[in-house]
């Protein structure tokens, strides 16, 4: 299936579920706190996931560069400190650019 | 026929928006640069940003469909990362509730973490719907206004940044910085913690289906440590 194909299905059901309880808000009873407590937990978890994937996962194998490490607990503290994502990435890019440099 | 727009709402939403919208332009930036080194078509790549609206989903998107993924596997994972916006749709529902019709289909439109996030936080100062859904209308537009510009730079101007100043972190760097502020409690810092041992030791996984296994995982983790939140009493 085309790259392009794929896009317009991804946008397509990325609204869907951007309208899907603004639509349903009329019609349904409030989601109950068991449902709202799992649906806070997507992000987090996705999100984490996908951090460790970009970080040591490569083609199937895991692979470890010291300074990405470094640099991704380091931004992660500022992220948690600042809430900010200028910072954050700021940061985690000096550090890799400093390990870098100094390698 | 009045729209019932409020311009000094709109102005506040868009001022809220602002640091966000800057932080967005150099993810939007990055995108850019990853569809062209990627084997997506650029104007592929600038639609995405139009039609998804979504930075990490559109960046899993790309670096799938250009792993050879298999479309439903690369289709799946970014509706999996995207599903968290049933929980803003969710969030937003009861104000929206109090806009036209056409207003909620278009406002839904715009509902990204950051839009959602400043809309909620205006919702409980702001009682009015016509002042509301202004200001949701200014946040939206012009957080994703940054994300927008910054992937047109990014893919017809990518090739301006030089080759010393590598900029390969910044991808893992913004999931850092999207995926930090989303642990709020023990047990999304679970689920996070899991899921992201799930993921590097499901890295064998074909087709990016460790980062879809590993979410699954973390999140029933977390579901284990949570504790349902009380019902507000108003």
């Amino acid at each position: 299936m085309s790259p392009a194909v794929q896009v317009l299905l991804v946008g397509v059901g990325t609204y869907l579920i951007r309208l899907s309880a603004i639509v349903a808000a009329g019609r349904l009873p409030p989601p109950s706190p068991s449902t709202v407590a799992t649906l806070r937990l997507i992000a987090p978890a996705v999100l984490a996931a996908i951090v460790a994937d970009q970080l040591v996962v490569s083609d199937g194998g895991i692979e470890v560069e010291a300074s990405w490490i470094v640099a991704a607990v380091l931004a992660g503290l500022a992220a948690w400190r600042w809430r900010s994502a200028a910072i954050t990435m700021g940061l985690g890019l000096a550090v890799v650019w400093i390990a870098d440099a100094l390698t | 026929m009045s729209t019932g727009l409020r311009r000094d709402a709109v102005l506040a939403g868009a001022k809220a928006a602002t640091a966000l919208a800057v932080a967005a332009f150099p993810f939007g930036v990055v995108y850019g640069v990853t569809v062209v080194e990627s084997s997506v078509d650029r104007w592929v790549g600038v639609a995405a940003s139009w039609l998804i609206l979504a930075g990490a989903a559109q960046l899993s998107l790309i670096s799938l469909i250009d792993d050879g993924s298999a479309w439903y596997v690369a289709v799946l994972t970014a509706l999996v990362i995207n599903a968290r916006f049933a929980l803003y749709s969710t969030a937003v529902a009861p104000a929206f509730r109090e806009f036209p019709a056409r207003w909620r289909v278009g406002l839904a439109y715009l509902l990204t973490d950051q839009a959602a996030s400043l809309s909620l936080a205006r919702f409980d100062i702001d009682r009015d719907p016509d002042s509301r859904r202004s200001f949701v209308l200014g946040a939206g537009l012009f957080f994703a206004s940054g994300w927008w510009i910054g992937t047109v730079v990014g893919v017809f101007g990518g090739t301006v940044i030089p080759d010393e100043l590598d900029l390969s972190f910044a991808v893992p760097a913004m999931f850092i910085a999207l995926a930090v502020p989303a642990v709020t409690d023990r047990p999304a810092l679970v689920a996070a913690m899991v899921a992201v041992v799930v993921a590097v030791a499901g890295a064998p996984l074909p087709n990016g289906l460790n980062v879809v296994v590993a979410a699954v995982v973390g999140i029933a983790a977390g579901r284990l440590v949570v504790r349902p939140p009380e019902v507000p009493s108003s």
